[in-house]
């Protein structure tokens, strides 16, 4: 979801990714998201270089046996400097004419001590740097990864050092593919566009380390896939997203487009999924999200109306989760709660463009 | 208390408007600490932006070279692992590139050839912005856009030279762009990593990694920076990070211009810390007068019960209001004198930037000077002047023992405080003993009783003016052996005969065959010319017939056929001498020559090689021959130089009589600068001496009225008062002997070693010493004039 409110937003730090990103128009060359493609697995596991950009977003919410909570988060942004086009373009060495940079966010967010670490990566796409296969799966920056252990796709491991915190992860899935939009192609304005399906509630295990202390963790941990070349229109100024997994088994996908006007968006979407994995669309008159606490400028808690019976308390699990890299925003472990104050579920959220 | 505060306020703006000279003089200095606070600052950072502009090595603000004899891309991302894994800390980006000379049209160009993304997002001072950044001083990429950079073969170059090469097609299948960001490296061609591997053949290698090391100490070491230009270059380096099997040069030994760049700023922020020490003087000085003068106003205040710190609050904030004056002055004048400045010497047009930390340092420096002036003038001082001495003796001595380039300037100002505290009071005690045996007359020896136990009253003022007497006398001392080198080095690069000089080609064997032919021609002498790469750094190479008769113009003697000489930069910069063996690379050639000689460079900023033809024969395609010698028979001389001049135009014709000339006058020009400092550092001292003298006769007018009482004549007793300024004069003359050798020594023995690398042989010169001897005794008198007239004529009037 990132990517893209970088594509046309100040929130991209000054700091020179702004040019990798790009703007927000559609530039000449690349394929854009138009119609309805049946997805084809393994292949739309890995990289998508007709289109400009693209992202593995993986994001866990996880607890050692003490019942100590942490979230996870490893995303992976690919970005086509140019369209792909045939190698005798160059006579220079190819490895290096991928055309593709990729930049990698890691994060830990330890709940009880309401400390979140992250760190970033830049690499250009070089088999020794950084780059995406799909069979078998990788997607890699430099150490940091996300890989099939074995032939198939699953099951998958999840490794990252970073200076100050590392995780080693196995997952696992619990429920099918799910293909958000018209059928993966997920319309987000009249002609802007994306392929997008997610994985919820994949079964993670391994270990983290935090501050040199190592935990035994398992959890839930949801798997996003998008690629586009022209997501997010000039007149939103970001979005609001949220990833959330229920305590009855059901898990929920929501996002709300922020016009820079301020007026509500009728392409705001989201998913509902059963527990056996069945899944519906849901229209942006389905549901609202009301701003309940903020902390500076980010909305921290919200209050979520689903339909006409149920209706939520999304907070996040401490205020300071925001990711000061190069683009800025703020990703971290919400919980879902009753009027009562008893937890209903957990997951993720996102907020650019504040 | 209000009423005895606003009494205190009144008696204060009395005291200002009858005796302005401490104001005006405070302000003065002010104004001058504050306009060289600005000025440096701006020149400074323009002279550093020049230099790094023009080697374009200081791009990405990359902080160390690592190399290896061979470097693979393999190397390279083995390296970034191990990084990655955490194995090097403070590490935080890390570049491959291929940095080579590559001949282009009969050109040498440098390619360098490195992948933009990897420099990564964080900016560094010093460096030119990452590619990938967009908007004001950031990507510099110009025409070619990113993707173009990274997924096709562009090279980008100066306007110039871009238009020149795309017009000839010499390299093929490549697009050259002219690069965006203002440079003034017109030799430096910039492409990415296979773009560059592809030009210079060498697919998967590399000839070095950039890294960028960042930590607390390069932090603080920045903002130093930042408050006095150039002062890093002078405080111990941060250390070099290990890496395993790579040497690691930092940026500074790499790229000699970084050197010489941080040197020149670092002696401009030497000038400006000096501007704001004389203004802080000039402040106290005028403060510890209006103390003097005003002692028993304070005392009767202070017998009628009025707090001690009142007369001191009204002083400092005096201070305070004169100190944002005069930095408001003084940050025009900054503005308007780094203007002139720039304009005279880079020829640049760049707008001169005022920002809110260079206002702050400048207000900042402003209201320290002239609100310490008054605390401590106020303050009875319980420090000895011996234990002052002996303390600046040890510093002294410790920073010539440390010898790093800021070490040596402490000693210096150490050296400044052992002149006013310990020896100028001694010179004064002792020549009172001598007057004592040696004179008969009552009234000299009066006079250097009188002059000599106010030397100790106004010791300030009188160890400051030794001070600016030394001063000028070092700088005059330097300045006559650099001109004695000047001359030695001219004899050594100018040979004599007739230079034929081409910087806008080269002459080729068809120009050497018909400049043989000439008549009158008795031999003839052809440079050529190259950079390589050095495992520590890059070199300028000379390709030239070293007969002994060549190589004697550099003290060595005999002919070289297969040995190499290295400058002494050179030499001091890579840690080189005699014996070792130089591996030198360039466009894909490496070939290993020793040591024969290192030779004096007087006054080259660079590392310089000279190899004999034989020896540079494999380097052939990217020799360039810009330079020709004539030895030509003096009756032909006139007619060979016009019909040189016909041929290749009266500008690149000269004979060495011309050049020396030309040279000279170059020489007398630049160190006009210095002598008119040394002038203004005396004229200050005259001002606080003029300060002190000031109070001092005033606080002795009963001992003048007593005079007058007795029948001396008002002309007598100003006279008596001009003798005893002169007397001072001298002893502060004399007193400055031994410091003016010794800042003589340190500039040419160790700071010009330190900082451009070449040594300076001190030679003594009388006038350089006299000169500053008379201008002192006359600044002493001068300002001993108005205040004994005064004294003078207000006694005789008092006593009738």
């Amino acid at each position: 979801m990132l990517a893209s409110c970088g594509d046309s937003q100040p929130e991209v730090a000054g700091s020179g990714l702004r040019a990798v990103l790009g703007s927000g128009e559609a530039p000449a060359g690349f394929a854009t998201a138009e119609r309805v493609v049946a997805f084809s697995f393994p292949d739309d596991h890995g990289a998508h270089p007709r289109f400009r950009s693209e992202w593995w977003y993986l994001t866990a919410v996880l607890a050692d046996s003490a019942g100590r909570e942490f979230g996870v988060q490893f995303t992976l942004f690919r970005q086509g400097v140019a369209p792909h086009r045939p190698r005798a373009s160059t006579t220079a060495p190819a490895a290096w004419r991928s055309g593709q940079v990729y930049m990698a966010h890691v994060a830990i967010a330890d709940v009880a001590a309401a400390r979140h670490w992250h760190e970033e990566r830049v690499a250009r796409g070089h088999p020794a740097l950084a780059g995406v296969q799909a069979q078998p799966f990788k997607a890699h920056l430099e150490g940091w990864q996300l890989a099939s252990t074995g032939s198939g796709f699953w099951p998958l491991r999840l490794q990252a050092d970073a200076e100050r915190f590392a995780f080693n992860l196995t997952l696992a899935p619990t429920k099918p593919i799910v293909p958000q939009g018209e059928g993966g192609l997920s319309r987000k304005g009249p002609r802007n566009a994306s392929y997008y399906y997610s994985i919820p509630r994949i079964d993670a295990s391994g270990n983290i380390v935090v501050d040199g202390v190592r935990f035994s963790v398992n959890g839930s941990a949801w798997l996003d896939r998008e690629w586009s070349t022209s997501v997010l229109a000039a007149e939103y100024a970001g979005w609001d997203w949220f990833a959330l997994a229920l305590e009855d088994g059901r898990d929920l996908m929501l996002y709300q487009l922020r016009r820079r006007d301020g007026a509500a968006d009728a392409y705001d979407a989201g998913t509902l999924v059963e527990a056996d994995g069945t899944f519906r669309r849901i229209a942006a008159d389905e549901f609202s999200l009301t701003v309940v606490r903020r902390w500076r400028r980010w909305p921290t808690a919200w209050r979520l109306t689903l339909g006409e019976g149920e209706a939520w308390l999304v907070r996040a699990a401490f205020a300071d989760q925001v990711m000061d890299t190069s683009v800025r925003y703020w990703e971290g472990v919400v919980f879902v709660e009753n009027e009562a104050g008893e937890r209903l579920g957990k997951g993720y959220m996102e907020l650019t463009g504040y | 208390m209000s009423a005895t505060f606003a009494l205190l306020a009144k008696s204060q703006l009395r005291f200002a408007w009858r005796h302005p000279v401490g104001l005006v003089a405070s302000l003065a200095g002010v104004v001058l600490a504050t306009t060289a606070v600005v000025g440096v600052h701006q020149v400074a950072q323009s002279l550093r932006t020049e230099l790094e502009d023009a080697a374009s090595t200081a791009a990405f603000g990359h902080t160390h070279v690592l190399a290896r004899a061979e470097l693979a891309e393999a190397d390279y991302f083995d390296l970034r692992r191990r990084w990655r894994r955490g194995e090097f800390s403070g590490i935080e980006a890390m570049i491959p590139v291929v940095d080579d000379f590559l001949a282009v049209d009969g050109e040498s160009y440098r390619l360098l050839g490195f992948d933009p993304v990897a420099i990564g997002t964080a900016g560094t001072p010093g460096g030119v912005g990452t590619p990938l950044a967009s908007g004001a001083g950031g990507s510099w990429l110009g025409s070619a856009d990113l993707a173009a950079f990274l997924t096709e073969d562009v090279v980008l170059a100066g306007a110039d030279v871009a238009e020149a090469i795309a017009a000839s097609g010499s390299l093929a299948n490549v697009r050259v762009e002219p690069i965006a960001a203002a440079t003034a490296d017109n030799r430096t061609l910039f492409a990415d990593l296979p773009t560059a591997q592809r030009l210079l053949g060498r697919e998967g290698r590399l000839d070095a990694i950039w890294i960028r090391a960042v930590g607390t100490r390069v932090r603080l070491l920045d903002w130093l920076d930042g408050l006095l230009p150039g002062v890093a270059a002078a405080l111990p380096a941060y250390a070099d990070p290990i890496v395993d099997g790579f040497s690691v040069t930092s940026r500074r030994q790499w790229n000699p211009l970084q050197q010489f760049a941080d040197a020149s700023t670092f002696n401009l922020g030497m000038l400006a810390l000096l501007s704001v020490v004389m203004a802080a003087f000039l402040a106290a000085q005028a403060s510890f007068s209006n103390a003097a003068r005003r002692r028993r106003e304070f005392e009767q205040m202070a017998a009628l019960g009025v707090p001690a710190f009142y007369p001191r609050f009204l002083m400092v904030a005096e201070g305070l209001l004169l100190g944002s004056l005069g930095a408001a002055f003084g940050v025009v004048a900054g503005v308007v004198v780094a203007q002139l400045l720039l304009g005279a010497t880079l020829a640049d047009e760049r707008p001169v930037e005022l920002d809110a930390w260079l206002l702050g340092k400048a207000f900042f420096c402003g209201v320290l000077v002239t609100a310490l002036g008054p605390l401590f003038a106020l303050r009875q001082s319980k420090m000895r002047p011996g234990v002052v001495a002996v303390l600046a003796a040890a510093l002294v001595a410790a920073g010539l023992a440390q010898g790093s380039l800021g070490a040596v300037f402490a000693a210096l100002l150490a050296g400044c405080f052992l002149q006013i505290a310990g020896i100028a009071p001694s010179v004064g005690a002792g020549m009172r003993g001598v007057a004592t045996r040696l004179s008969s007359r009552l009234a000299t020896r009066a006079n250097l009783r009188a002059a000599t136990t106010r030397g100790g009253e106004i010791k300030l003022a009188l160890g400051a003016l030794s001070v600016a007497v030394a001063a000028a006398m070092g700088m005059g001392l330097m300045v006559e052996s650099l001109r004695h080198d000047f001359t030695a080095m001219l004899q050594q690069r100018v040979p004599a005969g007739i230079y034929l000089g081409d910087s806008e080609g080269a002459f080729d064997d068809a120009d050497v065959a018909w400049v043989r032919g000439l008549a009158g021609v008795r031999d003839m002498r052809r440079y050529g010319e190259f950079e390589a790469n050095l495992p520590q750094g890059r070199v300028r190479v000379v390709a030239a017939d070293l007969d002994a008769s060549e190589t004697a113009r550099y003290d060595y003697h005999e002919a070289l056929a297969d040995g190499a000489m290295l400058n002494e930069v050179g030499a001091r910069r890579f840690g080189l001498g005699v014996g070792d063996t130089l591996t030198l690379r360039t466009g894909g050639i490496v070939a290993t020559v020793p040591i024969a000689h290192v030779f004096r460079d007087f006054g080259a900023p660079l590392p310089r090689v000279l190899l004999p033809l034989g020896v540079a024969q494999p380097f052939a395609a990217s020799i360039a021959w810009p330079r020709l010698s004539i030895r030509a028979d003096d009756d032909q001389l006139a007619q060979l130089l016009a019909t040189l001049g016909t041929r290749y135009g009266s500008h690149r014709v000269r004979d060495d009589r011309q050049i020396r000339r030309f040279a000279n006058a170059v020489f007398d020009r630049s160190f006009q600068v210095s002598r008119a400092l040394a002038v203004v550092a005396l004229a200050v001292a005259a001002v606080g001496m003029y300060a002190a003298l000031s109070a001092l006769l005033n606080a002795q007018a009963r001992e003048f009225r007593l005079l007058s009482a007795v029948g001396f004549a008002r002309a007598e007793i100003w006279r008596q008062g001009l003798a005893q300024a002169s007397i001072l004069g001298v002893v502060a003359s004399l007193a400055a002997l031994p410091f003016g050798i010794f800042v003589a020594w340190v500039l040419c023995a160790v700071v010009n070693p330190q900082a451009f690398g070449w040594s300076i042989g001190l030679r003594f010169d009388a006038s350089a010493l006299a000169y500053p001897m008379l201008l002192g005794i006359g600044a002493a008198v001068l300002a001993g004039a108005v205040p004994t007239y005064r004294a003078a004529y207000a006694s005789s009037a008092d006593a009738a």
